[in-house]
């Protein structure tokens, strides 16, 4: 607002695709610039969010000692105006208790201290909390502090964008908790399109900052499935002898608050709790040994093993080697593509195969062994000519060689624009600021020639692009349309291919409640599902009383 | 290929013997869409493949009694 008022700007602050206006003032104490000011631009003034500022008034609404004090009573007409525009025009309401604190606080010893700087708010953007900080730095005024009531953007939230390298190769993504506490590191892992995330924890044995930083950040804080770390912390949950030594009593309440926090608010369960096993073992032989790094789990990814490793290398801790209880994603099956030369080997194959099989059978047993010694051949076959199929690393099914190439020229052509732009911009602002050459005015109307002729480039690197686009699409589309079967209508219909498990896709027992692991296991429970315990016996009159044929 | 195939049918019928090898199924487990929870066996579906050899002999069999019994 340079044009009417130095004193007074208004900042826009975009949170959550909301925006804020703040309003910084500061009013002149003999001229009222600021106050005219805004007076004058109300008409021209958005809606004002927060209004802030140093407006050296009195008035009995930030200040009860106006009354009894007649120093206070100057620019009574003035400090009325204020509350009127902020109040009626704007709807605001001050922040600044009637006896709150004193913002202004000379730094000569003799002047007393008043309240000037005020904080005006919308009544539905009313702070949180409202300070007047003591740290005054040179100058008179306190810095007024005061928390925005609005939603903190939710920090640590795993996400691995799907399709991206993270999210195929199984890389982890570490999100740290920095701001909080750098003991404390949130891993995230993405198996077969489910997010893992895993807190390592080291927990200093004196302060507890992890443990403090763990509990504080529970609200912001994803569905943890492992935590695993360091506690330095004895409880008789994970050390059976801690009632029996008395050096490891101490710290029982941050130990009862690590088993609150990881099991009544995270719903985890202790791995190591059964074992006992120590897992600090001091390279100094007269030290005991302790159990102090634990893993926490989510009941349902309980580990299939557990184990700590012997070989410590130079730490004395051991470290934690456990198995997750997550399928492995399915490696496509083999087949053997119609029409391929595969396919007419193995079909030449099958006939010699029948062709030799034996033109009398003696008895029963005969036919048995013939049978199982055709299912053995046909076996070998099928595993001599099935090919297991090279999937596209690409999205789309459709994408080929020249779509991989018009992409990579789109894509070259894009980045020359771009290194031809930034060197053009650079080249100007060195000759706005009065560096420049003859050359170096040679070079800019070399480069921005450059660039018309790189836009002819890219729009034909563009349009190359979409035709390969198309063209593969239709050529992919009409072979499939060309080899489609009617009856077989299955190979279009999308529910019907091969889906990924989720890893977390364990079999619970009906009877027992718990989750199974092997095949074996799994296999009895579905039999338990599906066959049924009593099935009806077969009433064979049945066929005795079917009509004859005529 | 035929020829040899409908000597071992009828050997089949005349031994009187239905082949353990055309019993043996392979069984694939389909999870249903939209299930609450996977970890109930009842949110899959099970579908056994069984020995195409076999199910070309029920259907010969089926045929003949049908037809020509």
């Amino acid at each position: 607002m340079a044009e009417k008022c130095d004193d007074v700007q208004l900042v826009a602050l975009n949170i959550d695709k909301m925006v804020l206006t703040f309003f910084n003032v500061y009013n002149d104490s003999t001229e009222f610039t600021a106050l005219h000011a805004i007076v004058d631009s109300e008409d021209s003034l958005p809606a004002l969010h927060f209004v802030v500022g140093d407006f050296n008034l009195h008035h009995e609404m930030w200040d009860q000692s106006v009354a009894a004090d007649r120093t206070k009573k100057h620019h009574v007409r003035e400090s009325n105006q204020l509350v009127e525009v902020m109040t009626l025009q704007h709807g605001l309401q001050l922040v600044n208790e009637e006896d709150g604190p004193t913002t202004w606080r000379s730094n000569r010893t003799d002047n007393a201290d008043y309240v000037l700087d005020l904080l005006w708010t919308r009544p539905e953007l009313a702070p949180l909390s409202f300070e007047v900080s003591e740290d005054k730095g040179n100058s008179d005024h306190c810095p007024l502090v005061w928390e925005l009531p609005i939603c903190h953007r939710i920090a640590l939230r795993a996400t691995v964008k799907r399709g991206s390298k993270e999210g195929t190769k199984g890389r982890p993504c570490l999100i740290s908790m920095a701001e909080k506490c750098d003991d404390v590191q949130l891993v995230a892992l993405n198996i077969d399109k489910m997010v893992l995330t895993f807190l390592n924890v080291y927990n200093n044995s004196t302060e507890f900052t992890a443990l403090h930083a763990i509990a504080d950040s529970e609200d912001s804080l994803p569905a943890l499935h492992f935590v695993v770390g360091d506690f330095n912390l004895h409880h008789k949950m994970w050390d059976q002898w801690v009632a029996a030594d008395h050096t490891k009593k101490r710290h029982v309440r941050k130990s009862n608050q690590l088993v609150e926090v990881t099991t009544l608010q995270h719903g985890l369960q202790l791995v190591n709790e059964e074992d006992r096993l120590t897992t600090w073992r001091s390279n100094r032989t007269d030290n005991a040994d302790y159990v102090l790094n634990s893993l926490w789990t989510w009941p349902e990814l309980a580990p299939l093993s557990f184990e700590v490793l012997e070989d410590k290398r130079n730490s004395d801790h051991c470290p934690l080697v456990w198995e997750l209880p997550i399928c492995h994603r399915i490696a496509p099956w083999a087949t053997v593509k119609r029409g391929s030369k595969e396919g007419a080997v193995m079909i030449n194959a099958m006939r010699y195969l029948f062709s030799s099989l034996p033109e009398w059978y003696t008895d029963h047993e005969h036919v048995e062994r013939a049978l199982a010694q055709l299912s053995v051949d046909l076996q070998k076959i099928w595993a001599s000519c099935a090919k297991t199929p090279d999937f596209t690393h690409h999205f789309e099914t459709w994408w080929n060689k020249e779509c991989n190439v018009a992409k990579r020229k789109l894509m070259g052509t894009k980045a020359h624009r771009k290194r031809t732009k930034t060197h053009l911009v650079m080249l100007r602002t060195a000759q706005a600021a009065g560096h420049g050459s003859p050359d170096n005015l040679r070079e800019i109307v070399r480069l921005q020639t450059e660039l018309v002729d790189t836009l002819v480039d890219l729009h034909q690197a563009r349009t190359a692009s979409h035709r390969a686009t198309s063209r593969a699409k239709q050529e992919f589309f009409d072979g499939k349309i060309s080899k489609l079967h009617e009856k077989r209508i299955w190979d279009v219909v999308p529910w019907i291919r091969a889906q990924w498990q989720q890893s977390n896709m364990l079999l619970r027992n009906r009877h027992t409640g718990q989750l199974v692991h092997e095949t074996a296991e799994v296999a009895e429970v579905l039999a338990d599902q599906f066959t049924p315990a009593d099935p009806p016996p077969i009433d064979m009159t049945l066929v005795d009383e079917m009509p004859s044929a005529p | 290929m035929g020829a040899r195939l409908s000597v071992f049918y009828y050997a089949c019928i005349q031994c009187g013997v239905h082949p353990n090898g055309f019993e043996a199924s392979t069984t694939v487990v389909l999870p249903k869409p939209n299930q609450p929870d996977y970890s109930a066996p009842k949110a899959y579906r099970l579908i056994a493949l069984f020995n195409c050899l076999g199910k070309l002999f029920e259907k010969c069999t089926a045929q003949e009694m049908q037809f020509n019994a």
